[in-house]
């Protein structure tokens, strides 16, 4: 006759003691792998989710970044049309012109050469951007019976020491000021208004005729009473051939925000010129930059000082209750071994009798512990990564989120938290009187 | 001697000042192939002396020599050590560890002393034929039947070859023919060499017994 369990050993002994008594109590086993199962997997599924929470918040900090990165484009687009409207930085006029009678006038009386501007512009100058030659006068528009200011204009002449700015044509990538097409007149609102002229119209200046192109909206300046044409035609209209009231250019303010260098490099060209500076318009402007520049980054920093105190609660919240789950889970695991160790007292007393030593009574309980504690930590592992992974925002990642350092947490917390509960209960078996139990009887 | 209890005492307290003397000054000795039997009635520190001289309570005062060493002298690893070795228990509640079968009860000591050897496991299936156990080595305490019960913590107590075998009431639970049967093989185990300190309150076991005393409020009566 043969024993179907005869595998009891020295070695085996302990476990096959521990063993056959899980099986023999399965509701403290599983109440208490339970227990352990879900604080482990709340720790899991929490770090996941923090995990995923983190990288949606940077993905999100990203997109405002881009999305304020887009408007402080079209902020500084809106400045640069603004500027343009409100009127240009430098004006660079012949060295004889009176300022006070220019802006008693509201135009230019003395001339420079066209051809100054080309000088200007293939001088490598690269304090300025955008150079405008204009002729401008004030005039008596006979054909309508009206006064108006006449502005012959060209568009920019280009800069070749700026080429990231130009096309392969040499034209202006975003040209500051666009072009009058030949045989055609733009108009101020008030002009337009008040001659009841629309785009489309037949128009005669001193005997040139024009098309008007289009109409600019009201600005509430001289430019509402101006009439810009072709630059040759304003000089075939004015007897100004080969002549320009002056060159109107627009400092870039990545280039210098200092003025004065502007007009001494101007002048050093361009030795019979004077430069009229309209320094508070560069001053603004570029106060203006750094404020939208300020602006932008207060809004991204706000937004990122949001987020961090958005994970710093949530953290808070989760660490809250994983302690409570941790504690919990190792009270319980506590109350059982303790059951335990009330129910086992004359088993722990008949082992102590026949020879077991106080640690191979503690070994039995210790690892009754350590078994519930590592079934629950790969059970609460998986379902906490499944949990974390189905809670998490979609696109957050999926299995990726799991770090290797929360894995290898999860797995070690269930058994810490088992052994740590059930190490007073084994210890208070393992230092029971064998005398007291068994001369109960 | 393979046993030598000399003077040995033993006192509980009762109460905040009642003092319990439970045995009072107790010699005995008892040589191999010896059966030994202590008679009396309940409560009158037969247990005490038994578990005392089994090395699991230590005396007040007096001394217990197992194989000729003093057990109390002995730190209680050494002193574990030397019960696993050297003693086997019976009890009359059998403490059998319930989730265990039968082989597994009886070869339980081993993982204890760390003896275990084929040998170990081939006289342990020698102890359950012997015993009449055979077709239960498989089976949990739980569907024994009482007697059966007891001559599985008898093969238990026998499995590690003990010097000595102390046996507290081991038929207090058994009706005549089991108590007959656990009897015989404690009479059996004595005859092959062994020596037996068997306590009980019933008088009828003192037949079997080589020398018997009788016990009375923790003294032996002449």
């Amino acid at each position: 006759m043969t024993v179907k369990n005869n595998n009891f050993s020295k070695r085996a002994g302990i476990r096959t003691i521990i063993g056959s008594e899980l099986r023999h109590r399965k509701f403290g086993f599983v109440s208490g792998v339970l227990s352990l199962l879900i604080a482990t997997a709340g720790f899991v599924a929490a770090m996941i989710l923090l995990r995923g929470d983190e990288l949606a918040t940077e993905r999100l900090l990203m997109e405002k970044e881009r999305e304020l990165r887009a408007e402080m484009a079209q902020l500084e687009d809106d400045y640069r049309i603004i500027m343009r409207n409100m009127g240009y930085n430098v004006l660079i006029l012949n060295s004889d012109q009176s300022i006070p009678e220019l802006e008693r006038n509201g135009y230019a009386t003395t001339f420079i050469d066209y051809d100054d501007v080309w000088v200007l512009a293939e001088s490598g100058i690269n304090t300025l951007n955008h150079l405008l030659p204009v002729l401008q006068q004030k005039i008596y528009w006979e054909e309508q019976g009206a006064e108006v200011f006449l502005s012959g204009i060209r568009g920019q002449v280009p800069v070749y020491a700026k080429p990231a700015h130009l096309t392969d044509d040499f034209e202006y990538r975003s040209p500051i000021m666009e072009r009058v097409p030949d045989g055609k007149a733009d108009l101020g609102e008030e002009v337009a208004a008040s001659l009841n002229l629309r785009p489309g119209d037949k128009i005669t200046i001193r005997g040139e005729s024009f098309e008007v192109n289009r109409v600019y909206p009201r600005r509430g300046n001289r430019d509402d009473l101006t009439v810009w044409i072709p630059l040759a035609r304003a000089q075939s209209i004015l007897g100004r051939e080969g002549q320009i009231s002056g060159i109107l250019a627009l400092e870039c303010v990545c280039a210098t925000e200092e003025l004065g260098q502007v007009s001494r490099e101007v002048a050093a060209i361009l030795p019979h010129t004077q430069v009229f500076e309209f320094s508070s318009l560069i001053a603004a402007r570029a106060d203006v930059r750094q404020r939208a520049s300020r602006l932008h980054e207060e809004i991204l920093y706000a937004e990122m000082a949001h987020q961090a105190e958005l994970r710093t609660e949530k953290e808070r919240l989760a660490s809250v209750l994983i302690a409570v789950l941790m504690v919990a889970a190792s009270v319980w695991i506590f109350v059982l071994i303790m059951n335990n160790v009330r129910e086992r007292k004359h088993e722990i007393g008949i082992l102590r009798a026949i020879g077991f030593r106080r640690h191979q009574v503690l070994r039995i309980f210790l690892g009754k512990s350590a078994m519930m504690g590592l079934v629950a930590s790969v059970a609460g592992c998986l379902a906490g990564i499944a949990a974390g992974v189905l809670f998490s925002a979609p696109g957050a990642g999926g299995v990726g989120l799991v770090s290797g350092y929360v894995l290898i947490a999860g797995l070690l917390l269930a058994p810490l938290l088992s052994v740590t509960g059930g190490l007073l209960p084994s210890v208070i078996a393992a230092n029971q009187d064998p005398a007291d139990i068994l001369n109960e009887q | 001697m393979e046993l030598k209890v000399s003077g040995i005492t033993k006192s509980y307290r009762r109460g905040r000042n009642k003092e319990v003397r439970a045995v009072d000054d107790v010699s005995l000795e008892i040589a191999t192939g010896e059966l030994v039997s202590v008679n009396g009635p309940s409560g009158c520190g037969k247990t005490t002396l038994l578990l005392m001289a089994g090395g699991l309570m230590r005396p007040d005062g007096g001394e217990v020599l197992l194989g000729g060493r003093d057990l109390y002298s002995l730190s209680p690893e050494e002193r574990d050590r030397e019960r696993a070795l050297r003693v086997g228990f019976v009890f009359q509640q059998f403490y059998l560890v319930p989730y265990l079968t039968v082989f597994e009860n009886i070869v339980v000591p081993a993982a204890g002393s760390g003896r275990w050897s084929p040998d170990l496991g081939e006289r342990a299936l020698e102890l359950i034929y012997r015993l009449n156990l055979g077709h239960r080595s498989d089976h949990k305490p739980g569907e024994l039947s009482t007697g059966e019960r007891q001559r599985v913590a008898l093969a238990r107590a026998l499995v590690n070859k003990p010097g000595v075998l102390f046996a507290d009431e081991p038929t207090g639970n058994l009706d005549d023919e089991n108590a007959k049967i656990v009897l015989n093989h404690i009479s059996g185990y004595a005859r092959n060499g062994g020596a037996v300190l068997l306590v009980t309150h019933d008088r009828r076991i003192g037949d079997s017994a080589h020398r018997s005393f009788r016990m009375k409020e923790g003294k032996f009566l002449s």
